[in-house]
């Protein structure tokens, strides 16, 4: 498949799946980071690489978008603790995200990582089992936060300061583990 | 009986919640710890 083909469907796949955040808070947002991991396996399959070369900036700006969506939705939940902390990991992350586009100091990603996200996620997830959840404090809102900002500073290490193929690791060590 | 599959039904739903979240917030770290203990990243 030719390379504008392909971006076709990465565009339309980044573009629309964030979507169904509106609709579904939790399932939207785990569709949104399934969609966020599928362009390099979208390039891997279809064997065109269109997003070479600037596929970070391209990631960045679908990211910024999915991440924008959830921000909006978690405003409106009524919870105004959950909304202080996840306005301000997101500003925190875009912040991250402005001065390592114009610096390309890989160690600013790293020191803002997308914690917004796994926040998020959890308080997605909270308010699935139990609609209407709010956080109870600033006490566990600092809990949650510890909870799950380690696993992320990780990720980003890994995967922004070291620059490592997370994909080409999984593909070759479980999924195909005999080649 | 009517109430029993419901209840059971929303148990697993609940399970499955936070087993995803879980999940989509614990296996990439772990996955990333993987790489660096194989000297893969």
């Amino acid at each position: 498949m030719n390379d504008a083909a392909v971006l076709a469907i990465i565009v339309a796949v980044r573009g629309l799946v964030p979507l169904l955040i509106f609709r579904w808070n939790l399932a939207g947002a785990l569709l949104a980071i399934a969609a966020d991991g599928s362009d390099a396996i979208i390039q891997d399959v279809l064997g065109a690489e269109p997003l070479r070369g600037w596929y970070h900036e391209f990631d960045k700006i679908f990211d910024t978008y999915y991440l924008g969506i959830e921000l909006w939705v978690a405003l409106r939940w009524g919870d105004p603790i959950a909304r202080w902390m996840l306005a301000g990991l997101f500003a925190l992350r875009l912040l991250g995200v402005a001065v390592f586009e114009i610096t390309e100091a890989r160690e600013v990603i790293l020191f803002t990582p997308n914690v917004f996200e796994n926040y998020y996620l959890v308080l997605a997830g909270l308010r699935s089992i139990r609609p209407g959840y709010r956080l109870h404090g600033w006490g566990e809102a600092v809990l949650w936060l510890a909870a799950v900002t380690p696993p992320k500073v990780l990720q980003e290490y890994v995967m922004h300061y070291r620059a490592a193929q997370t994909w080409h690791f999984v593909r070759d060590e479980i999924f195909t583990p005999w080649n | 009986m009517t109430g029993e599959a419901p209840k059971w039904r929303e148990r697993l739903r609940r399970a499955l919640v936070v087993a995803a979240v879980a999940a989509v917030v614990y296996v990439p770290g772990a996955v990333t710890l993987w790489m660096l203990l194989a000297g893969r990243a």
